[in-house]
């Protein structure tokens, strides 16, 4: 620390509370990290997106394998979570589970159009009517 | 009753009826009709990928979320949730007893980039389990994902304390 410059020192400190690490991040960090990530190293949305996903389904291939959990069912809400969620349904597919999804919860402009392109076949869409 | 068609013949249909803005979609697609009940979900799935709502999550479960966390909950279908179990408040966690909000307790936490906060809470649920002799299966996971964070980003929010992902993995194992 003590040959850091003095620059980088305060805006450790701007961000860094005074109680010990591991530090887990604060909603305004977290938020301004994600900026930060597409600004500074220039990552767009979908490309995070997709790693964000595919580490998802990896997570779950490891704690729960298809052998254990074959039927999936991935919930996706109005954001970016949601965004992640759905990535994570296609590579989960592709690892061998029986995967849904609820996006019509909210399907999103964006989103309708990701969901009919042709690497989404095989993961399936809940069907309307269900009680 | 889930039928197997292929996913972009069903969402053709979704999209041949754009609404105008994207405020209008939201409440004429919320379906909440078409979303299983508890019953449906613990015969059909075993395992739900809560990725409801993420880090920017402030306030209380809006309909038809609040319905579909309920049966998510009442289901007893483990879950596994990215980023933040929904429902939790990002800082504080879960919800409090008592409270309107279904408390979602994932079998699987994938906190994407860096834990937020309220993964201290996941962290002791994880912690009792492996300390109890008495638990029956597995104990919680805690993962960590999002293999993209530049060391400059890393040192400015003070995280270097992150573990380092094995070989060529995208995720490694928290707790």
């Amino acid at each position: 620390m003590a040959t850091s410059a003095s620059g980088e020192i305060a805006s450790v400190s701007a961000t860094t509370p005074s109680h010990e690490a591991p530090k887990y991040l604060g909603q305004r960090d977290a938020q301004r990290l994600d900026e930060q990530l597409m600004t500074t190293p220039g990552f767009s949305v979908d490309q995070l997106m997709e790693l964000a996903g595919l580490s998802i389904a990896e997570s779950l291939w490891h704690s729960c394998p298809p052998e254990s959990y074959k039927r999936v069912l991935v919930v996706c809400g109005p954001g970016n979570n949601g965004g992640d969620g759905l990535v994570a349904a296609r590579h989960l597919f592709h690892f061998g589970y029986n995967v849904s999804f609820s996006a019509q919860l909210v399907l999103l402009p964006g989103w309708s159009k990701e969901v009919t392109k042709p690497y989404f076949t095989g993961v399936h869409r809940i069907p309307q009517g269900q009680p | 009753m889930l039928s197997s068609m292929p996913l972009h013949a069903e969402a053709a249909q979704a999209v041949a009826q754009p609404p105008s803005t994207p405020a209008a979609t939201v409440p004429q697609l919320l379906g909440l009709h078409s979303f299983p009940s508890a019953t449906t979900l613990a015969d059909s799935y075993d395992l739900i990928l809560d990725a409801v709502f993420g880090f920017s999550f402030a306030g209380s479960v809006r309909s038809p979320f609040d319905t579909v966390l309920q049966r998510i909950a009442a289901s007893g279908v483990p879950v596994a949730s990215v980023d933040v179990p929904s429902g939790w408040n990002v800082e504080s966690g879960p919800p409090e007893p008592g409270s309107d909000t279904p408390a979602i307790w994932p079998q699987v936490l994938i906190s994407l980039t860096a834990p937020k906060r309220c993964a201290v809470h996941f962290d002791s649920y994880v912690q009792r389990c492996q300390l109890s002799a008495t638990s029956d299966g597995p104990c919680p996971e805690h993962w960590l994902g999002g293999r993209f964070l530049p060391p400059p980003l890393a040192k400015q929010y003070s995280l270097q304390w992150l573990p380092k992902y094995p070989g060529i993995q995208q995720s490694v194992k928290l707790s």
